[in-house]
Formats: C-alpha cells, structure tokens, sequence
C-alpha cells in the first residue's frame, strides 16, 4: 500500500522544527520505519516535519572521556567512525548487523530510538553503554538514560513537541569492553532476541536486552547481581544471567509467532551469559 | 566455492556447433540487466486508473452488506463496486481442475454472501491514482456477521483424521453450507495387499513427518493491465502468469466473452514457482477496465499476496514401512492429510500436490505393495496453490524419513538402506502406477557421498561431539517427477509449437511455453538452432502473446524440457526436411547428400557447393516460390507446427484406481552438514551438495542455476519462511519482515554434481529441471538435525526449523545430553 | 480534494526534472510513473526487498522508502543510468557471463548496490559482497552466482 496523504515541511531550523512539532507534527528522520509502518497504514501523521536539512543534528563530537552523536547520525556512519570503533566496538557491531546498506544509509540512531522498537539492537547496545540523550521541546530541553526513553511496544515517553537532538555516550572506562549478540531466523533478519554487554576493567558495566519484553530492557538485577560474582566462574554467571527474569518483571513480555516469551527469556540468558565470560574474559 | 566446478560459464554464442549442451548465455539478459524488462506493470497505457481491492479483516464471516457509495464519491474515484453489484457482470470462477470427485467451491472473484479467509476480496475500486484508491478502500463500509474461524484441520473436522480416518467430524464451522462438511477430496488406493504384507513383515516403523504452510512468493507480485474496446468487444490483458491460455480462457468464460476477443500478454514475468497458475484477483482488473471504459493498471501490494495469494505445503503424514531384517522396504501405507485452506481446486490448484504426494511416497524405492489415503481439508485460511515441489517434495518428506526411522530402529547404517532399496532396472513401473523411463539413482548416491568424504565427516562428527558440539550429517535420495499432465485441470499434458524460417533465413518459433526466468528463449533457440543449422542469435523465440501463439499450456511442473522442447525439436524437423528438400532441388541432389550448419546447406564432401539457408528461404518464399521449390509438398513453405505428447500419460484410472501424470522422472540425492547450537536452537548450515540428473542437458548453465535456487528456496522454507496463522485464523505474516524470504548471508556453499542418464520417450533425452531443490532440501535437513541431536533421542519430522523449535526439541527431549560452557 | 503538490527539480541520470509532487509520492513513483523509468522496480513496497534500490547523491537507499520530494536539488542514479549507450556495463556483463539472473526482476536493484559496492571497494571479499547485497532479495538465483559475478567484475576476468 501507499500512505495517506500528509503536509509536509522541510525544517532549515531546529527552532522551525520545534515549532512544527508543537503544532502536532511528526518528524521525518531517516523514514525508514515511519514510512513503512505509514504504508501499512499502522501510522497515518498529517503533518510530517522533515530534520534531515539539519546539519546541527549530524555532529558527532568527544565529549567528556566519550561521544556525542547528533541524532541524525546514520547507522551506516556508526560502521565507519573511528571513535565508534574505537571507544563503542559492541556499537559498531549491532550498527553492523542492522537492516542493509540502504537502510542503514537513511535510518538513523535518533530515528531508531524513537521508532521504540523493542528488538532494536541500537537501544539495547546503547543502553549496555549507559548513553543518554537530549530532548528539546520548546520549553527547553532534558537529558535521560536510553533505558527511561521507552513506555510500550514502539512507545516512547516523548510527548508531541519534543525533538530528541543528541545521543551522549558516557566514557566506556579503563579497558573497556563490549560485545553485542542477536539471534534471528537468519543472518540480518529482524532479530528474535539480542543482548549487548559493557565491560570495563572486567566488571560488567551495563547489560541491554531486546526483543524479551515490548520494550527494550536495562538488566539491572544481572548487572548488581554480577557485581558480586566471581565473572571467571559460568555457573555463577549462569546464575546471575538468570535474573533477567526479573528484570523482565518491569515489562510486559514479548511472544510472536518468531519467538514465545519462554524461547526469548531462554535464549537471551544464554546470550547473556556467554556474552559475560567472553568479554569479561578475553585478553586486550 | 565449488559452485562453478561443474559447468563453463565461458561464452559460447560463437562457440562450435551443436549449440545443444553447451552454457550459451541468455538471450533475456540484455533487456534484464538494463533495466529494458517489460514486466506487467512497467507497460505505458494511455490515462490508466488504478485498481485497488478491499479484503477481508475475518478469517470467515457472513457479508450483511457493502456499501460503496462513500467511495464512489471521492473526487478521484472512478468507480467502487461490491461482490454483489459485480456479480451482475460476471459467472463464478471456473474450476482450475475437476478430477477425483473433488468437491468444488462456487464462488467470486469478489466475494457476494461470505467471506472464507482473510484476506478474500469483498469490493473494489478504480480510481485516478494508486493513492487514491487505495484511499477509496478506507471509505467503502462493510458490515460483516463473524463465523467461527476454523483455523486448522482439528477445526475443520472435530478429530485428526490420524486418530479417526473416517470420523465421524464434528466441524467447529463448514466453509461451504452445500458440502455438509470440510473435506474437499478423500482419495485412496491400494496394490499389492499391504495390509497382509505389514501383518507378516519382521520389521514395521513409523513417522509423522509435516510441514508447514509456505510457498513461492515471487518477487513480482500479481500484476495486471487490462483494455477493453466497447466497439469490437476485445479485451487486451497483460498478466503476470505462467499460462497465458488457460488465463485467457479462464478469463473470456468468466466476463461472458468471445474467447478470440481476448488477448492475454505475458511478456516479462517477475517469477512464477507455479504460484501465478490461477485465476482469481486477475479477473477484477479486467472487469474493472469493462465497467469503467479506462485502462486499469493493478500491481498487488506485498501485504495483499501474503494474504491472499496461493500457499502450499502444510500437509501431515502418517507414513508405514514395513521391512524385512536385511532393510528391504516390503510395503508402504501412506496417510497424506493437507491443510488446503479455504480450497485448492477453484481458486487455485494447490490440491493436485496432495494427490501427488500420495502417489509418490515410495520415492526412487522398489515397492511393491503400496496402499495411500489422501485427505484435502478446508479450513479458514488463503487459498492452496501449485508451489515448486507440487507435492513431489511433499512425498520425499514421507519416504526419506521413513527410511532413517527405519535405518535407526533396524541398526542399518542411513546410506546404506537407501541403496539397499534403490530402483536399478529401467523402465521402471511403480507400484503406484507412473512409469520412471530411465535413471541413474544409486550412482547419484555414490556421488554426493564421495563428494562428501563421508567416513571423514563422521569422524569430524565425532570429535565435535567430544567438544560436546552437535554436528550432524544428512543424506537423501529424491525422485523428480517432472511435466505434470493432470487431466480435467488447467495443468493438461500437451505442448505446442510453430516453427518457421523466414524469408532472410531467420527463424521464428513460437510456443505454448512461458517465460518466467528458465531462460526458455535461450534453450529453445539452441535446440532450434541446431534443427535448421542457424545461430541461435538468429532464432526468435515468441510466447506469452495469445494473439500470436497457438494454444499451448505455459510453464508449470517442469515441463519445459520435456513438453517445450520436445514439440519445438520435432517441429524444427519437419522445417529441416522441408529446408533439405528445397535446396537438394536448388542444388540437383539428393536430400541425403547435404549437410546443414552455420546457416548454410552443402553438398557433403563437396563443400563448395553450397546455398545460405537465406537463398534457400526466398527461394521458398518468393523467387521463384514453392511450385518450382517444394513442388508437390503438401504445405510448401518452412514452417511447422507440432503438438506434442507421450506415450507415459495415461489418465484414465486402471483397476486400481492408479493414474500415471508424470511421464519423465529426474533424480537426484543430496547431503548436508549442519550445526546445532542446542542452547539456542540456532543452525549453522556449513555445507550443501546435491547430485542431480535431468537427462540431457541443453544449457548446464541454465540448469546449474536452476539447482542453486531450488535448493535455496527449500531452504528458505524449511527454515525461514513461514505463513503462519492464529487460531483465529488471523494471518501473522503480513509483510516480508515475518515471511522471510532467505537473504544472500543465509545460503551456504552448494556443490553440484551433475549426471546424464537420457530419457528414452523424448526426442532429445530431456527431462524437467527445476524442482529437485525444493524437493530434497526440507528431508535432508531435518534428517541432518535429527542426526546432530541424535543423544538427546529426538524426532525430528516438522518443519519450520527456526531457533525456537529446535530449541523446543532439545528442551522436552527424553534424554539429556552435556553442552558447551 | 487533488493533493497540493510542490515543485521539487531532481536530476535523474544526469538529466534534470522539473516535477509536480504530492508530499506522499514516493520516489520510485516518481521514477516510473513520472519519468517512465521502469527498470526499477517495485517488489514489496516496505523497503524490504530491495527491487527498488537506487542511489541518491551516490548514497545507496531504497526508492520506496524515500519521498519524491526529499529527492529536491539530488541526483538520482537508475540502472538505466549505469547502461552504456551502447551494450552492457562491465557488471553487466558479467551477471550475464556468471548467469546471475534469472527471471530478472530483482535484477535492477541487484546492479545498482552492486555496482555501488564496486565503486567504494574496487577488490571485495565474498563476505563483504554479502554484507553489502543483504539488503536485495533474489527469489531464483540463490545468489552463489551474484557472488560470482560480482567478484568476476572486480576482478576484471568478465568471461568473453
């Protein structure tokens, strides 16, 4: 199908895109899941404010030990950066393992993140990474973590006039680590299930799940309970790893024809805990 | 990459004569690869409208009532009709095949009193542009009485028919209030007094093996633009099909109109895999271009094929061997139950797979006593339609389980059972009735397993277990039935072909065949080419054009090869003959004396005595013309028409019950190393071979690709693609995000061994090629899977094998076996 | 109610266009219907299948997932626009040689992303074909012989 019809307005500014927004617009990113959930005819916006002329939103800076991505960033640029490949490995391997060429070409990290889809491997690395972002409405702007950025399945806490501009990844610490894992029903497929895990000077900094609840989950009793386990020991890190189960427990879990909740939760254990040992593990 | 080991991608346009057997390359490329393709859609009419169908939301429900005029009423649209306005117009759709007592849906292409899927048209418009119509769907309201959906084959008869052949049902709904209950046709037969064989035999094993609901999915979805002239009363129609006559046919007797008023083009056909063997939708866009008096361009959105387009597979057998102790297959009894959705006759010929499949559960295997029960089911769900395989693939599931089942139970190592039962003398009848002319099976065993360096792998098998990793190692054999002939159905058993040189010695052959990417304006041409000693660049090669072709059957069930090229070889013959003849006269010799090739006719031994076919052709033709060059030769000029069939087809049922379909038979075997994560579920394939014979060979590297993509689609099937339905009958996989057609990243490498064992009842050798990757590819992979779980004590006979299944597997298995850290 | 349209100038293979568009034109209409391009074609219209590929100002995107209008003031690349006026480009060329089409309909897309691969990595890996052609679905191929060509073409052995 094609969409229904909708304005169209091409921002040349970030206050002109605001002020779209504050009268009920939607933004236009990269288009690459708006538009095909619009031709679906699953989202019928009447007015489409289009951020791509924005070459504020493209900047990708150092930023106190870390980075800031503008959010226009494409995922295609995420494969190429040096300071991604660098600084954000596990980044760059979900950036990677997203869609295809074309689709990374258009779609970017603040189209992705507030597209809320809960298999994204973008949210779920970057919340291993403990990234924030800023959102700017006319009333100013706000900074939360990307954990805090999802309410439901492809629901946000966005409210209509707020524009998300920048993705801030913290400094990854000494000897940092990270590695991102999916399974699908095939190589580049809609992942079932994925898991990214931060680690820094062996210690497991931040653990992200999709694809297991409607939303994109920050695995927080793994996390602590890793705190206190011996990382060289796979039982204890089994054990740990098992605690995704409560984690689950803020969301609603997800079950599709791909995936029942009880496949997903088993799957992304065991990604969890060999994602665990293998970068806690490995030699620098 | 071994892909290429087997044939020469060398050009070889210039290459030597005979041009039969050699890689020439295609002759449809050029227009491909450039962007010139003429596929329905890319055809410019003059100030078309846009058609648009609204489909069902219920799996089954009664239509209370459609009202279009909201629709009607938007600026840009034309027209909007309902079921019942357009039932004024036009009869109920013909019956794609009529055979087997099979019960027959009488419905419309848009439906009038009851909807049957979701997915099922129920009112249409055109309008201005695609967007708007597509706008116009959204303001036609329907009122509909939901009906309880009956969304598998529990449903649609109360009890399996496994536990209770013969009922009795009790239907949760029936589809068709006429038929009194869900079963579209209950076919069976027996020879050989199985039931006593079983009863004395030392060994009987048993599996269910099933799969689940996929199908072709073209790249190009349906696509139609229809013409309709009020004044002489002619309707032109391009139409993405495999067969322009039956369309036509079809088509004319549906909108009451003169068979000769309409026209049916294909040219350029994005993919068929004999889902576009039907008429159904493709008749609203024609009625649309009659009412509205504009040219009407339809192209189906993704969304729509996925709902309503033809599906195939999900079938369930319970199939019996019983063996003797040294492994021989005694008898076979064989229980096929298909889940046809809301039918497989009328809107589409899917049925015919089931009765193939049970008509060919023994597989290349000598049997003798053989019984089989197929039983076609309705339920609430898309249409069942002809899909590569066509129930050949659906046998091979039965009997290549079967014999694993019984290699395992009887210690008989896998390989070796299967060339244990073998068939090794030619001509072959099986016990089933068709007739296999010819083959080469157990040395296509031979082959794939040497290629595999088996006893290697077992070993590798071995030590990868002591890793406590789970490799595992699948070896199949696999009958390729191919040109389908089933009477009573648009799938008949003939071919056409008219063949003609001109006057500038070119040649122009036409034929009944269609072009949907086998590359037959290539492999015709060769054959043609070598006929009448021309370069196959100078052959024509026309199809997919009513108006110019004789009625010809198109492309289904591999037929090309034996049906195609058989009629354009023997009707080349006749242009041959009648070529010497006229240039003997020109040259005072004997016929016999000349030799004929590189477009010129000589006198053998004397090679400069010589004429072009070219002066031979306007000698024919106009100076001095055929009284003085063909004096007494009842149709004096080079041209021919053969139609073409076999002596192999045959029917009309025997005292059996037995009918004989197929007339050639290709074969192959196939073998696969897989791993399985058994914590994930997720299956590494490393390897694929496959040994194939389809006879002789036209162009191997047309044939080469034929096997690659065959053999991916049987993997994408088995693994990743999936129509998958709630129990609601609510469809789940509404866009190519969740039938996942298998990308480049999935396929692994494919080695491809070829064999040519000729088949005596064509006149080339030939036989069909297309199908035996889909065929082989879903049994050797479960059997690899099974085998690579083979501690943990499971079964494995369903498909899809996704993540979460095989994961299931190795979670309720009844032992346990160590993992990996 | 006929849609307001905006005039959007676009260059599609090096000839300029001066267009009428509504905000919902996608630009493969645009491309097919408008400009009467149709070797590029439309197989799921949800951006999945890659039929449609096209490269705007160089980048590779899909034409069903990118507005007419968001194509302002760029230069489209079609299959049309990598043919020689005369005969086949070297890719071609060797898709033909390698038989790496069959019903062709894929086939547009499959030139275009691979022919975009060839100009950023003139010598790619297998891998790195694969990884780059993810995105472009071919139903009959089974794609070993896209890999073939593809690598034949970098290396400049086209078959002859």
């Amino acid at each position: 199908m094609r969409t229904t019809s909708f304005d169209y307005t091409r921002a040349t500014s970030i206050d002109e895109a605001l002020g779209a927004l504050a009268s009920g617009a939607q933004v236009l990113a990269g288009g690459q899941s708006l538009l095909q959930s619009m031709k679906l005819r699953q989202a019928s916006p009447q007015h489409l404010v289009d951020i791509n002329e924005l070459d504020e939103l493209r900047a990708v800076d150092l930023e106190d030990g870390g980075l800031r991505l503008g959010a226009l960033t494409r995922i295609a640029e995420l494969c190429v950066i040096a300071e991604v490949a660098a600084m954000f490995p596990s980044l760059q391997q979900a950036a990677k393992l997203t869609a295809d060429v074309q689709v990374r070409n258009r779609a970017t990290i603040g189209g992705n993140l507030c597209f809320a889809n809960p298999r994204s491997n973008m949210a779920s690395t970057l919340i291993s990474l403990r990234a924030e972002v800023t959102v700017r409405s006319d009333g100013g702007s706000r900074r939360l973590a990307v954990e805090e950025l999802f309410s439901g399945y492809l629901q946000t806490v966005l409210s209509s006039g707020d524009l998300l501009t920048d993705v801030h990844l913290p400094d990854p610490g000494r000897d940092a680590r990270g590695a991102y894992r999916e399974i699908s029903r095939q190589p580049n497929g809609v992942p079932v299930v994925n898991v990214a895990v931060a680690v820094a000077e062996g210690r497991v900094t931040g653990i992200g799940v999709g694809g297991l609840g409607v939303r994109p989950l920050r695995a927080r009793l793994v996390e602590e309970a890793l705190t206190h386990v011996d990382v060289n020991d796979p039982r204890a890190v089994d054990e740990a790893a098992a605690l995704l189960a409560g984690d689950l427990a803020s969301t609603e879990p997800l079950s599709d024809m791909h995936g029942s909740a009880e496949y997903r939760l088993e799957a992304a254990v065991v990604l969890l805990r060999r994602l665990v040992l293998a970068t806690t593990n490995e030699r620098g | 990459m071994n892909a290429h080991d087997s044939h020469s991608p060398a050009d070889s346009n210039t290459g030597p004569e005979p041009f039969v057997g050699q890689s020439v390359r295609r002759t449809e490329d050029l227009r491909l690869l450039t962007g010139q393709g003429m596929f329905t859609d890319d055809a410019v009419v003059v100030d078309p409208v846009y058609c648009a169908i609204l489909r069902s939301p219920h799996a089954h429900a009664r239509i209370v009532s459609v009202d279009t005029s909201r629709a009607q009423a938007m600026p840009e649209v034309v027209l909007a009709i309902s079921g019942a306005e357009a039932a004024e117009h036009w009869t109920q759709i013909p019956a794609g095949m009529d055979l087997m007592d099979m019960k027959l849906p009488k419905v419309y292409a848009i439906a009038t009193d009851k909807v049957h899927y979701e997915g099922e048209p129920v009112a249409a418009v055109v309008a201005e542009t695609r967007y708007a119509a597509e706008d116009a769907l959204a303001a036609i309201d329907v009122e509909y009485e939901p009906l309880p959906a009956v969304a598998s084959v529990e449903d649609a008869l109360g009890v399996h028919p496994f536990d209770a052949p013969d009922g009795p049902w009790s239907p949760k709904a029936v589809l068709y209030e006429e038929w009194g209950h869900n079963i579209q046709c209950d076919w069976a037969f027996e020879i050989g007094d199985p039931d006593a064989v079983f009863a004395s035999a030392p060994h009987v094993v048993s599996c269910r093996p099933a799969a689940h609901r996929y199908s072709g999915v073209p790249m190009e979805t349906r696509a139609v633009v229809a013409e309709y002239d009020a004044g002489r009363e002619t309707l032109k129609m391009r139409v993405s099909t495999q067969l322009p006559h039956q369309s036509r046919t079809l088509i004319a007797q549906i909108l009451g109109l003169s068979e000769p008023n309409v026209q049916v083009l294909a040219d350029d056909v994005g993919g068929g895999f004999g889902n576009k063997t039907q008429v159904d939708a493709e008749v609203i866009p024609a009625l649309m271009a009659k009412l509205s008096g504009r040219a009407v361009k339809w192209f189906e959105p993704r969304g729509d094929w996925l709902s309503s387009g033809p599906a195939s597979r999900d079938y369930a057998h319970h199939v019996e061997g019983a063996f003797d102790n040294d492994g021989t297959l005694l008898a076979i009894r064989e229980h096929l139950v298909g889940d046809e959705g809301c039918d497989g006759a009328t809107r589409s010929a899917g049925l015919g797979a089931l009765l193939v499949g049970g008509t060919y559960s023994a597989g290349p295997y000598h049997v003798r006593s053989y019984k089989a029960r197929v039983q076609a089911v309705v339920t609430n769900k898309a249409p069942y339609g002809a899909y590569r395989g066509y129930g050949k693939e659906t046998a091979n599931l039965a009997i290549e389980r079967l014999m694993d089942t019984a290699a395992a139970k009887l210690g008989i190592d896998p390989v070796a059972i299967r060339q244990h039962n073998l068939v090794r003398e030619f001509p072959y009848e099986m016990a089933a009735g068709p007739i296999i002319e010819s083959g080469s099976f157990s040395q296509l065993l031979d082959m794939v397993t040497e290629a595999m360096d088996l006893p290697a792998l077992r070993l590798r098998q071995e030590q990868a277990r002591a890793e406590g990793r789970h490799v595992g190692i699948g070896v199949i054999s696999f009958l390729e039935p191919s040109a389908g002939s089933i009477p009573m159905s648009v799938f008949n058993g003939y071919e056409t072909a008219s063949v003609r040189i001109m006057p500038d010695g070119k040649a122009m052959v036409l034929s009944g065949l269609q072009g949907i990417g086998q590359g037959v304006e290539t492999s015709l041409a060769q054959i043609t080419a070598d006929r009448l000693g021309l370069h196959p660049g100078d052959v024509r090669i026309v199809y997919g054009d009513t108006k110019a072709v004789p009625y010809g059957l198109g492309a289904y069930a591999s037929r090309g090869a034996t049906y195609g090229m058989s009629a354009v070889y023997e009707a080349a013959g006749e242009v041959r003959r009648k070529l010497l003849k006229a240039a003997a006269g020109m040259l005072e010799v004997d016929p016999e004396d000349l030799e004929l090739g590189r477009g010129e006719v000589w006198v053998a031994g004397v090679p400069t005595t010589r004429l072009s076919v070219q002066e031979v052709a306007r000698a024919v033709y106009l100076s001095p013309g055929p009284y003085a060059t063909l004096p007494g030769e009842e149709s004096p000029t080079l041209e021919a028409n053969h139609v073409w069939t076999n002596p192999n087809v045959s029917w009309v049922p025997d005292e059996h019950g037995r009918v004989r379909l197929y007339p050639t038979h290709g074969s192959g075997a196939q073998g696969v190393v897989v791993e399985v994560d058994v914590e994930t579920g997720e299956i590494q394939i490393e390897k694929m071979w496959i040994a194939h014979d389809c006879g002789k060979v036209v162009n191997p590297a047309i044939v080469h690709g034929q096997i690659i993509g065959s053999t991916v689609q049987g993997l994408g099937g088995t693994m990743f693609e999936q129509l998958s339905y709630d129990d609601q009958g609510k469809l789940l996989t509404k866009t190519l995000n969740d039938y996942q057609l298998p990308n480049i990243m999935s396929v692994p490498p494919i080695e491809v061994l070829h064999m040519e064992t000729p088949s005596p009842i064509t006149p080339l050798g030939t036989k069909g090629v297309g199908e035996g990757g889909c065929i082989g590819t879903p049994a050797v992979l479960l059997s690899a899977v099974e085998d690579a779980l083979r501690e943990f004590g499971v079964t494995v006979e369903r498909t899809p094998l996704d993540p979460m299944r095989v994961r299931a597997l190795v979670r309720n298995a009844p032992q346990t076996a160590p993992v990996a850290g | 109610m006929a849609e307001s349209k905006t005039t959007i100038t676009v260059s599609v293979n090096g000839t300029e266009h001066t267009c009428q568009v509504a905000p919902r034109t996608l630009l493969v209409d645009l491309i097919r219907d408008d400009l009467r391009l149709t070797g590029t074609h439309i197989g799921c219209e949800e951006g999945i299948c890659g039929a449609c590929t096209v490269t705007v100002d160089g980048e590779l995107v899909k034409s069903c997932l990118f507005l007419a209008v968001q194509a302002d003031g760029k230069d489209v690349t079609t299959v049309e626009g990598l043919t020689p006026k005369c005969g086949t480009s070297r890719l071609q060329e060797s898709f033909r040689g390698n038989f790496a089409l069959q019903c062709g309909f894929c086939t547009s897309g499959m030139v275009v992303a691979a022919d975009a691969l060839l100009r950023e990595n003139p010598d790619p890996s297998e891998q790195e074909i694969k990884e780059h052609l993810v995105g472009n679905l071919c139903r009959c191929t089974g794609y070993l012989s896209i890999i073939d060509a593809v690598r034949a073409a970098a290396n400049q052995e086209v078959t002859s």
